[in-house]
């Protein structure tokens, strides 16, 4: 079979209905229009069918040339236009990783609503529905080493059920064990923000920037196991979970209000998964004991990589967007606004977490408890402007955007 | 509404054929002819509206083009058909069990065919099998009457037909070559069970009739729009793909003949 101008296919006794269509549609859509695809046949039944046929499928139908019992059909393709929307040349994979891949066929500046769910690099039948995607613009839909990190993302995936030694747990004594019960209920109620945001914007992201489609994928299953490990910890020593503060309420309805995926990304992603890089450093640095150490640990590696994401899709779109620092330092501005009246993290987790540094409740220890986590704010406000930085912020935006985040955290 | 709108009828076979009629009510506008339609829930309806000119132009199955050319002795308007509507064929489907090779051989056995309204499920080759000599005194006909009034247009009662012959409850029957291919092409058809063994003579489908008293420039109009839908226009080309054509032509009457006979011979009544 060739896309020359002229194909001859062999169709044997086949008829319409017993396979005869699996050789002669690809012949013809392998065909340039106004091609010709001859057909040696040897049953007579398709004298009647091919012309009916061509005509529901708006092919011509030529002739039929007769001689020693075969029949060679003549069909010209039908006028359709072949319409590729995206041309990339062939090859083939070496790696098998997406990185790979999405290196042979690159992002797209732009890609058209109509092609619907059609995989990049498919041709596409003309005369499509719109699809109601709002990220078609490369700008906007993802760095291109969103690759690289769903590669290591699928990787690294872990089981809450199989990889945190649980059979390791030992009691705890109970203000300790209270500690860990109420930092674990606030970091799952934080972690559903992170599960629920970027689920908003998946179905918005253009089928063609499909490696940030499969990468939030990934940052969902993530989030889902992070709840579920937090929540299993939380129950795990007999202790209810925590009690969940107004003020992390509030802040996480103001980080749901985000309006576009870019904004949320840069809220949840850049400035607040950032500073939650701390805290569970913090927390793992500060674990009373080895289970609690490894979930956090774990939680930490996924959450460094949608940092990392965050970080990257912020600093694509200012670079090639300008325009849109402006918008995503209102948004800061907004949400520093709405939660004008808040002025710490919950007090049940700041005490949460100066117990768990200071490891029992003695004056002494609660006392260098609480200076670490004095430190562990500094270190947070330190690292959130360097990666503010590193998204493309000035110094001066940098200290000035660190400053209105919510002191929430997330 | 402007007295200058069209009012076409058609009938609503199938939920499609609103999508099918309003995107081209909305290109007739665009064209300068503005158009409304009427959706019937039969071809009797449709026929008896259009001879009392409460709508303009009726798009009409054969049977209803023959029933008004008869009301209006031969001299009702033909505007255009699809040129999917030309050279139809019925076929004669047997069993590959049931040692039917051709017309002939279906005397004494059992033909399923589809809706007694139907032109090429039932009408027409009927007619045909009796021009090519088959006796049908001699054939048990059981018709399959569904979707009665739509003329076939639905290709329920041929598919009955086809389910008839897998199921073994007939040995042969009779269904147009639409279905025949599409289903073919479907993947619904077994070939090890069912097999074609004969084609009848074409015949033509479809028309847009008018009464010989609508005004010239309606009928101008219309058919000045109806031409200008181009396949090469994409979105021309997801109205012409959902009605099933490429292309309008012009109207041709010789195409009706055989069905003119056959239902003066079945005394069909119009």
């Amino acid at each position: 079979m060739t896309t020359a101008s002229s194909t001859a296919i062999t169709g044997g006794d086949l008829t319409l209905g017993s396979g005869l269509l699996a050789v002669l549609r690809p012949a013809l859509l392998l065909t340039e229009e106004g091609g010709v695809v001859s057909l040696a046949s040897t049953n007579s039944s398709n004298r009647f069918d091919l012309p009916r046929w061509c005509q529901v499928e708006h092919h011509h139908y030529l002739r039929c040339e007769s001689q020693n019992e075969v029949d060679t059909h003549f069909i010209q393709r039908g006028p359709f236009p072949r319409l590729r929307h995206y041309e990339v040349p062939s090859f083939e994979l070496t790696e098998f990783s997406l990185e790979e891949l999405t290196a042979r066929t690159p992002f797209p500046k732009t890609a058209q609503t109509t092609s619907a769910f059609a995989p990049r690099g498919a041709d596409l039948e003309e005369g499509r529905p719109n699809f109601p995607f709002s990220i078609h613009d490369h700008r906007f839909a993802g760095p291109p080493e969103v690759a690289r990190l769903y590669d290591q993302a699928t990787k690294n995936q872990w089981s809450s059920l199989h990889d945190i030694p649980w059979r390791k747990l030992k009691p705890l004594p109970r203000p300790l064990n209270l500690a860990v019960s109420q930092v674990m209920t606030f970091l799952a109620e934080n972690e559903f923000s992170a599960l629920y945001l970027p689920s908003r914007f998946v179905s918005t992201v253009h089928p063609y920037f499909m490696e940030t489609s499969l990468f939030l994928a990934t940052q969902l299953a993530d989030e889902a196991r992070h709840i579920d490990a937090f929540m299993k910890r939380a129950w795990a020593c007999g202790e209810k979970p925590g009690v969940s503060a107004v003020s992390t309420a509030d802040s996480l309805l103001s980080l749901l209000k985000s309006r576009d995926f870019l904004e949320a990304t840069f809220l949840l992603s850049v400035l607040g998964e950032g500073t939650f890089l701390d805290l569970l450093a913090f927390i793992e640095n500060h674990a009373p004991d080895d289970v609690t150490a490894e979930i956090v640990r774990r939680a930490r590696q996924d959450e460094s990589r949608h940092v990392h994401f965050g970080i990257a899709h912020v600093q694509h779109s200012l670079s090639t967007s300008p325009s849109v620092r402006t918008h995503l330092k209102a948004s800061v501005e907004r949400r520093a606004s709405d939660l004008a009246n808040m002025s710490g993290a919950p007090t049940m987790l700041q005490d949460a977490l100066v117990v768990l540094a200071a490891g029992d409740t003695s004056p002494k220890n609660l006392r260098r408890g609480h200076d670490k986590y004095r430190e562990l704010l500094d270190t947070m406000s330190t690292n959130r402007i360097k990666r503010l930085k590193s998204s493309g912020f000035s110094e001066e935006e940098a200290d000035y955007l660190s400053e209105l985040h919510t002191p929430n955290f997330m | 509404m402007a007295k200058d709108t069209i009012i076409l009828g058609a009938v609503a076979y199938l939920p499609k054929v609103v999508t099918i009629w309003e995107g081209i009510r909305d290109f007739f506008e665009a064209q300068g002819a503005p158009l409304d339609f009427v959706l019937f829930s039969n071809y009797e309806r449709q026929v008896e509206y259009l001879l009392e000119s409460k709508i303009d132009i009726a798009w009409n199955a054969p049977l209803a083009h023959v029933r008004i050319k008869h009301h209006t002795g031969g001299k009702s308007l033909s505007l255009g058909m699809r040129d999917s509507d030309r050279d139809f064929h019925s076929r004669l489907i047997v069993r590959k069990d049931s040692a039917i090779k051709n017309p002939k051989d279906i005397e004494g056995k059992t033909l399923a065919v589809g809706s007694r309204d139907s032109t090429q499920a039932k009408i027409l080759p009927l007619h045909f099998l009796k021009a090519e000599g088959v006796d049908l005194n001699k054939v048990n006909v059981v018709s399959f009457d569904v979707d009665l009034g739509k003329h076939g247009d639905t290709g329920m009662s041929e598919l009955d037909v086809l389910a008839a012959l897998h199921d073994g409850k007939a040995p042969a029957g009779t269904i147009g070559d639409l279905i025949w291919v599409t289903e073919q092409a479907a993947g619904h058809i077994d070939p090890n069970v069912v097999e074609c063994v004969w084609v009848t003579p074409g015949f033509d489908h479809c028309m847009f009739d008018a009464l010989p008293n609508l005004d010239p420039q309606k009928v101008e109009r219309f058919k000045k729009a109806l031409f200008a839908m181009k396949w090469e226009n994409a979105s021309h080309r997801r109205l012409l793909e959902l009605e099933g054509l490429k292309e309008w032509l012009p109207p041709r009457e010789e195409g009706y003949k055989s069905l003119k006979e056959a239902v003066s011979d079945q005394k069909i009544a119009l």
